[in-house]
């Protein structure tokens, strides 16, 4: 699978088109130390904290009117930003405008970079079938 | 039948070199010729004729709603050597080298009526017969078409 037919669309932004790269990172949880003076063979012991969402990263070709779009759009408030990738699965979040830039060589195609702060629990609908039954799961044990 | 793009682009690069003329302020009046026939110019041996040929095209970037080529150009600039010359044959080649680079790249003709741009990229001397020399003149034109349609702008 690659990224044509992709689709990056804002609920209130609308969409981004002329996408030339996604890359979606970050999604890590805070680690939090438990090692004890009774840790097993005295391996350090951790849990997960708080999560954390992470960065949708984008590189879109210049379009003057998708770069305003992305100013008036820039640091406002979260809304739901769903990416569909060709297979038909999405990538549903919360999350707003971070950061924005505008790269403009001399011998190659300009590009406005982007990225989406995640707010929130990240959501797969394809997965979630599954993530429910583990969460109901675990709720009944 | 519409024009691909990329024709368009070869159209505006033919109607520019025929714009260098001496009554428009050049050194020489110069034609292109698109060759007709593969290696048909070989047989081409009319002192300031540019030969537009069209080289391998390449991809400069995709993206999910169009994609920008790369697609180089070289400008063959014939200059025949003359017994009755009385300047350097390079100083000719420098001449006709700086009249197309001058042509292509003022004012806004660097964006070919809007269907792409021009990057200037090197120039070579070459001899094509014993009294066949000239230069050639190597761009790139960066053009975007839609991912699905190459006869429009991306």
């Amino acid at each position: 699978m690659d990224l044509r037919g992709a689709t990056l669309v804002g609920s209130v932004t609308g969409a981004l088109g002329k996408l030339s790269n996604i890359d979606y990172s970050g999604l890590t949880a805070d680690e939090i130390d438990v090692t004890n003076a009774d840790s097993p063979n005295s391996w350090n012991e951790y849990e997960g904290g708080f999560k954390d969402g992470g960065i949708i990263s984008g590189d879109l070709l210049y379009v003057a009117a998708t770069f305003n779009t992305i100013l008036e759009a820039f640091a406002a408030a979260n809304e739901t930003w769903t990416l569909t990738l060709s297979d038909g699965n999405a990538l549903v979040v919360t999350g707003h405008i971070r950061s924005a830039s505008l790269s403009v060589p001399l011998r190659d195609a300009a590009k406005t970079p982007i990225e989406i702060r995640v707010s929130g629990m990240p959501y797969w609908p394809s997965s979630s079938s599954s993530s429910s039954s583990s969460s109901s799961s675990s709720s009944s044990s | 039948m519409s024009t691909p793009i990329v024709e368009h682009i070869a159209l505006e690069l033919v109607a520019l070199i025929d714009a260098i003329t001496i009554a428009a302020g050049f050194n020489q009046d110069l034609t292109a010729v698109r060759p007709k026939r593969i290696h048909l110019e070989g047989d081409i041996n009319e002192n300031g004729t540019v030969i537009i040929e069209q080289e391998d095209i390449a991809l400069a970037e995709e993206s999910t709603d169009s994609i920008v080529w790369r697609q180089p150009f070289t400008l063959q600039a014939l200059v025949l050597d003359s017994d009755t010359a009385t300047t350097a044959i390079d100083t000719r080649l420098n001449q006709v080298r700086s009249d197309i680079e001058k042509k292509l790249m003022t004012g806004s003709n660097w964006k070919l009526n809007g269907y792409g741009r021009v990057m200037l990229k090197s120039a070579e001397k070459f001899i094509a017969d014993p009294q066949v020399a000239g230069i050639a003149v190597n761009i790139d034109v960066l053009y975007e078409v839609q991912g699905d349609d190459p006869y429009a702008q991306g």
